[in-house]
Order: structure tokens, then sequence, then C-alpha cells
């Protein structure tokens, strides 16, 4: 954690008009009160209480079907919660805003391009909606990055899956963002991929950008989650106390990883 | 199970060189090479004995339930078929009103031949039908089917060859309907022809549509079977756009004709048989030889083509029966494979645009301009009504349910990036823009092209029909604005249309004479249409009417721009709704 305090320098001076800084004082970018998501009226885990400052990364772990994908969708204002607060420098999310849809990017295991545009000209009319500058030259960075460069006259149905993943996560890091929100960025990535993937999140969290992702990667969270959310059954997180999803360290996450049921 | 044929090598080798023809008693040669898993040694089962095991669950329905069905089936046939006749009984009193007023009046386009139209737009039908062939694969299974026999080492062909044979019945016999019902209204109209004339004719335009369907399904099998999945399917698609584009240019040959001033009577029904019988005499060649061996060799029909026509066909099915037409639409129009490539040169860049609006515009316009046979498809929607009315100087109810119904499926057709974006909302949420703004930018485009759709197909039937007369109330340019005007309505309906839930089929029937009604299918196919009536209805009573009167030309504004606020208001609704209180679990 060498790098927090340069970090939050940054992050103070990346959010600018956005006034939304842990440095500034002005409290955290992502706020989750006592966020309860799940089926009808069924919760499928705990209720979820974390903030997430500008150039903090937060985890979201748990097994399979612990509901980490719901609370993100929630989270992204996609899934109507059933009970807490989802707050976004202190105001409730609304997804269908132009403004949160301005400082909050998304990469869900869904499709997300327009019909009939090449990979290239899908990035460069997300670059050209949100006011980027050079575009051309963002997006050939991004490409490079992607390693999309090869492909990107091709429509995005005939890339294949890790291309497609890597597509989606072109497209919301060829845009301006205060707040990632990723859900298991790193599945079909092949090695070379997710080890790239570690190295570009690490830079967006040492930039300012805040990022809330859910994962099983042992890896990916422990080079780069400050902190992580467990996210359990909720029959199993009463214990007397005030039922919750615990908020841990990366190191203690990556053991819940490597072994959920313990 | 019986362990009469095969044995372990011979499954072996079946299994390994996964053989479409390969069954398990043909396959008992080959080195040895032991399975693992729990049916290793064990002989396959033949297709015999499969059919066998699976039997019993077909007796279990019993002869009560073999009774109900076959009753309700013919129930249901009788009432489609009175259904049918009804209509074209009012069809054919319509049209012989409007031959007994035949037009006065100047205008640009005058009448064509009843026989001429009739066969020309029966056979177009046809056309697209086989279009529909093409895309659905001339051979497939139901999803079912698919998934338990075609990994199996047993042959095909005892499977496929009842499938191809009872494809090309009902296309034949759909065929065959469309074109003797056609004949029967066309003929039936002009009242001149005598009973055996009128018999004569609608028997040979039964066996001219046959010989089209099933000559053509017997040309189209082939490509299936003699090439792999991945070259079979781009040539069945070409040969689709190919069928759409010479439908498309029949409809267009008959505006010519049209707007030539043929006479109503020049093309008298014996001049049709010579054509037919040519039709019948090729149709036979193509099915005593290409069909044929097509036939012979069905067995051999790549398993991926099996699959891809299986997934189509379930799409279809479930669509129909939701009565989803919008998922219908989705389903055939799909492009199978995806191009590897864009239609964009290397290197050259999107069009600069500013602005997050300006990009889903940008986006939407892109999509049009790919797929440019929805412009096609709009524009020969315009030449329908006219053709219609051209070959019968149709009577003004026939003439305005045409155009009601040809403008709303323009807008549909143009509204497809609208209906592209509810399946992939995420998208458009990837912009800074409200998703408020977002539908209304969507509308603009359309809106544009239908008011261009409106302000030529209106002017065109009305004038052909018989409207437009020298001391008539309506000159041609007063339906050209009211055509114009009435586009932005059938644009909204379509935006309305294109975002509406999936039908609920979880709420109740209700259950009526002719059988029970799903409402909630029901209410699903209505929502679109109705906000279109709503749009033209000034339009529509002005038609009826014979002539705009009054303030009809205002109440078409109001009309135009409440529908507007309606389909704008209803898909912003349906753009903000998030999702209810279920998601799937991580």
């Amino acid at each position: 954690m060498s790098t927090r305090a340069p970090r939050a320098a940054r992050a103070a001076e990346a959010s600018g008009a956005s006034g939304s800084s842990r440095a500034s004082g002005t409290g955290p970018l992502l706020s989750l009160r006592e966020l309860s998501v799940g089926w009808s009226a069924e919760p499928v885990c705990a209720p979820v209480t974390v903030d997430v400052a500008p150039g903090e990364a937060v985890c979201l772990v748990g097994a399979n079907g612990a509901g980490k994908s719901t609370v993100l969708r929630a989270v992204a204002g996609l899934l109507e919660p059933l009970a807490g607060q989802v707050l976004l420098q202190g105001q409730p999310v609304d997804e269908r805003s132009a403004s949160f849809r301005r400082r909050v990017a998304c990469v869900f295991d869904e499709d997300a391009w327009f019909a009939e545009l090449s990979v290239a000209e899908h990035l460069e009319l997300v670059a050209r909606g949100h006011g980027v500058r050079d575009v051309a030259a963002v997006v050939d960075a991004e490409l490079a990055a992607q390693r999309l460069t090869g492909a990107a006259d091709q429509l995005p149905v005939s890339l294949s899956s890790g291309q497609k993943r890597r597509l989606l996560l072109a497209a919301a890091l060829v845009r301006p963002r205060a707040l990632l929100l990723l859900d298991e960025p790193e599945q079909r990535l092949d090695p070379p991929g997710r080890a790239a993937l570690l190295e570009r999140l690490r830079a967006e969290r040492d930039a300012g950008t805040a990022l809330l992702v859910a994962t099983h990667d042992t890896v990916l969270l422990r080079g780069l989650a400050d902190r992580a959310v467990v996210v359990d059954d909720a029959a199993d997180a009463g214990d007397g106390g005030p039922a919750g999803c615990r908020v841990v360290d990366a190191e203690e996450a990556a053991r819940v990883v490597s072994d959920p049921v313990a | 199970m019986s362990a009469r044929t095969g044995s372990a090598t011979g499954s072996a080798t079946g299994s390994a060189t996964g053989s479409a023809t390969g069954s398990a008693t043909g396959s008992a040669t080959g080195p040895a090479t032991a399975l693992p898993g729990p049916a290793a040694g064990a002989a396959l089962p033949t297709r015999r004995d499969l059919v066998r095991e699976a039997s019993p669950a077909r007796a279990l329905r019993g002869l009560r339930t073999a009774v109900t069905d076959m009753y309700t089936t013919v129930l249901e046939v009788a009432i489609a078929t009175l259904l049918l006749l009804g209509a074209s009984s009012s069809l054919r009193q319509a049209l012989q009103r409007g031959l007994a007023e035949p037009a006065a009046g100047p205008g640009p386009v005058t009448s064509t031949s009843a026989v001429a139209a009739a066969a020309g737009l029966a056979v177009a039908a046809v056309l697209l039908l086989l279009a529909g062939l093409c895309r659905l694969g001339p051979v497939s299974l139901p999803a079912a089917p698919t998934a338990w026999w075609t990994p199996l080492p047993v042959a095909r062909g005892a499977l496929l060859r009842p499938v191809v044979r009872r494809r090309a019945a009902a296309l034949a016999a759909a065929g065959a309907l469309t074109c003797a019902w056609a004949a029967s209204v066309a003929l039936g109209a002009t009242g001149t022809a005598g009973a055996g004339t009128v018999v004569a004719a609608v028997a040979g335009a039964a066996v001219l549509g046959a010989a089209l369907a099933a000559g053509g399904a017997a040309l189209l099998l082939p490509v299936l079977v003699r090439h792999p999945a991945r070259a079979s399917t781009p040539r069945l698609l070409r040969r689709a756009a190919a069928l759409d584009a010479a439908a498309a240019v029949l409809v267009v040959l008959l505006a010519v004709s049209a707007a030539a001033a043929v006479p109503v009577a020049s093309v008298p029904p014996a001049a049709l048989a010579v054509p037919a019988a040519a039709a019948a005499l090729a149709a036979l060649v193509a099915l005593a030889g290409p069909g044929r061996r097509a036939h012979r060799d069905v067995a051999g029909t790549p398993a991926a083509a099996l699959r891809r026509g299986s997934a189509r066909l379930t799409r279809l099915t479930a669509s129909l029966l939701q009565l989803d037409l919008r998922e219908t639409g989705r389903a055939l129009a799909a492009d199978g494979p995806p191009r590897v490539r864009s239609a964009r040169p290397a290197g050259r860049r999107a069009p600069r645009v500013r602005g997050p609006l300006g990009a889903v515009l940008t986006a939407d316009l892109l999509l049009l301009r790919r797929q440019p046979r929805r412009l096609v498809t709009a524009a020969v929607l315009v030449l329908v009504p006219l053709v219609v009315a051209a070959a019968t100087s149709a009577h003004p109810g026939v003439v305005a349910l045409l155009l009601w119904a040809a403008g709303y499926a323009a807008a549909t057709t143009l509204s497809e990036p609208a209906r592209s974006a509810v399946l992939v909302p995420a998208a458009v949420r990837a912009l800074p823009v409200d998703a408020r703004a977002v539908v209304l930018v969507r509308l603009l485009p359309v809106a544009a092209l239908c008011a261009l759709w409106g302000a030529l197909a209106v002017p065109l039937a009305a004038t052909t029909s018989g409207l437009v007369t020298a001391g008539g109330p309506t000159a041609w340019w007063a339906w050209a604005l009211l055509g114009a005007l009435a586009g932005p309505g059938w644009a909204a309906a379509a935006l309305r249309g294109a975002l509406r839930p999936d039908p609920d089929l979880s709420r109740p029937q209700v259950v009526t004479a002719m059988g029970a009604v799903p409402t909630a299918a029901v209410a699903a196919v209505s929502t679109g249409p109705d906000l279109a009536v709503l749009a033209t209805l000034p339009l529509l009573l002005a038609l009826l009417a014979g002539g705009a009167v009054g303030l009809v030309v205002e109440g078409q504004v109001v009309a135009t721009l409440a529908a507007v606020a309606i389909g704008w208001g209803y898909a912003a609704a349906r753009a903000r709704a998030r999702e209810p209180r279920a998601g799937a679990a991580a």
C-alpha cells in the first residue's frame, strides 16, 4: 500500500470538477449502505455495506451463486435493490441519467456493441460520444493494448469469446470514467491477457479511478484489491450481530476464494 | 437394450470418425480401441432399438387424447378456412364495386390487368416462401431430435428423408393455396369469367403454385446436402437474397405495367396456361433430377447445418406460438454465420460526430446503410397498394387497409436500430446520454423516412383508386401531404412495437367459442399496431370517404402529434425500466 498517498493525491486531482475524493474529505465516490439484492423478496446474500474512494479498488468475492454479479448489477443501477442504498457521490444512482453514464463504466458478461459496426468503429463512436479528443490515437492505443489491432475491422460477433471480453474492456477504458464496475473481467482471457489486465487495472487505480470488481482470480485479487467484500449467503452471516457481508483484506479474500466453504 | 449388432470395436470406429452415415451395424471393422466410460464394451443400439424405447411414451397418450387432438385440429382448420372464405368473399365484393366504378380522373397511373397482378403477387409470395425455406435450411429437425440424434453414430437417412418429403409437400400445398386463392379473388372480382373458366384458372393457379414451391425446394435441397455447413449456409443465404430480389422485381414490374396503363382485361386467364404448364414441367424435371438425388443423399447433411436449422426452427416456432411477430422477423432475418469483415474499408474511421446523441444517430444510420434490404423492402411496399389498386380500381376500404398495413410494415423494417437495441441495451448505456433522449433520436430518422414513404405511397394508391378526380375534393398533393403527415405516426407506432415487452404467457386465457385466446400474446401483438391505427385515423377516414374533407389535414397533424407523444413516452418509459427485483445470481 505504499502508493496510497500519491494515489489519493492523484485521485483528488483527477476528480476535478466532480469534487469527489477521499483526499478532499468530501467522502467516498461510491457507498453501499445495507444493500440487499435478490430474487423477488428473497435476498441472495447478506446486506453489503462498503465505501469505495477514488483511487481505491474493492473486490467482491464469494462462491458461485453467492450473489456477486447481482450486487454489481444493483450498483450499476440495472437491478432494483430489495433494501438499502447505492450512493454515487452521496446521491442515489440512476443508471438512466446521462451524468451517471458519464462517470461509470461497466463491464458485464453481456454483449454491449452496436449492430453492424466494426470493432474500431464501435470504440470510436463510444469515445466521440464521451467527447474524447484525438479519438483515432486513443482508439488505436487501446486496440493495441487489448491486442485487437488485427481485428479492428471485424464485426464483434465474429470475435472469439476472449476477444469479445477484451473489446468490452476496451470500450470501458477508451472513455473517461470515475468508477469502473467489472464483473469477473478475467473470464475467458488467456494468461498474458490476465497479466495485462492486472497491470491495466492497477494503473487505473493509481490514476484515481475507483474500482469495484467481482472476481475469482486470486492473482488479480492480491495484486489489485485494497479491500474485499466476502459475499455470503444471508443465512450464514448472522451470528447474533447484525447480518452483513464481511469486509476483509486482500489476503483473507484470497483465502476465501481458494476455499469458499472453509 | 438389444445387443444384436455392433460391438465395442465398432462403436469406437463410429465415434472416432463421426461419420454421418456410419451406423452401428456398419462399423464393425477397424482397430480395437478401448473406450472409457460406463458404455465401454456395450454394443451400440440401432435406430430401431431407440425408437422402440421411445414409443411407449407416445402410447401413453391414449385414445382419448388422440381423438381430442384430432377434433381440435379439424375444428381449427375448419374455422380458419371459413374465415379465409369469408374474407375472400368480402374482398371480391369490394373489388367488384371498384371495377364497377372505374377511375375517372387524371393521374400518373390508371390501371393494369387484374389477372397479371394476382398472378404476379402470388408468385412473389411463393418466392418469399422459398426464401424463408433457405433461411430455415431445406432440412432441419426440432431441437430435441437434433440434440439426441446427431451425436449418435446411426444413419440419418431414415430420419431426414421423411422430413424432406413432408416439407416439400407442405411447401407445395402452401404455394398451391396462395396462388389458387389469388386467382379466385381476381377472377371472381371481374365477374365476367364463366364458372368453368374460374375453376380451370383456379386449378391451374394451384398447379403453378405447387410446382414453383416444390420445384424450388428440389433445387435448394442439394445446396445443403452437397456442401459442408460453412459453405452451404452462405450459399443458401445468397439464394434467399436472390429470391427476395426476384419477388421485389415482380412487384416493380407490376407497378410499371400500371404506369403504362395496361387495360384491366388485357390478360385473359388462359394466357397464364402456358407459363403454368412450363413451370409444372420444370418442377417435374427438378424433382426427378436434383431433388431425387438430394433426397437419396440427404443422410450426408452435415450435423452443423442440422443444428443451425434446428436453432432457427426452434426460434421461429416459439415466436409463432407466442404470437411474437417481432421475434419471428428476427428469426427469419438473422444472417447466419457472421461476416468476418465489415463493409468498412480497412483503415477508414467512423464518421466524425459530436456528442453522444450524434453517436447514437450515426450508429443507427450506419446500420440502415449496411442493411440495404430494409430500404428496398420499404420501397417495394410503396408499390404494393398501388399495384392492387391499379389492377382492380379497388374499393377505398381495401386500399385503406393495404396502405395502413404497408405503412406499418415499412416503419417496422426501418426501425431495425431500435429493435436491435432491445437485444443489446448495454451498447447505449456506454454513452453519457439520457435514456429518454435516445429514443427520441432513434425516432427522428425513421419519422423522416416514413414521411417520405407516406408522401409517395398515399397519392399513388389514391390516384389509382380513382380518388383523385378532375372535379374531386382532393388533389394528389393533398394526399401526399396527408401521407407525409401520417409518416411520423407510423414511425412512433413502430417504435412502440419495437420496445414492447415480451408477452407474459402466465396471464390467464379468455375462453371463447373459437377456443382459448391468450390475452398476453394478443396484447403484445397489438402493441404498436394500435398506435398506428390512432396515428392514421384521419388519413384512413379520408380514404374511406373518398376524399379529404374539412379539417382532415389539421386532424392528421393532431393525430400524428398525439401518436408521437404516446410512442415517445412509451418508449422512454420502457427504456428507463430497470430489471425487476430478480436477477441471475453470480
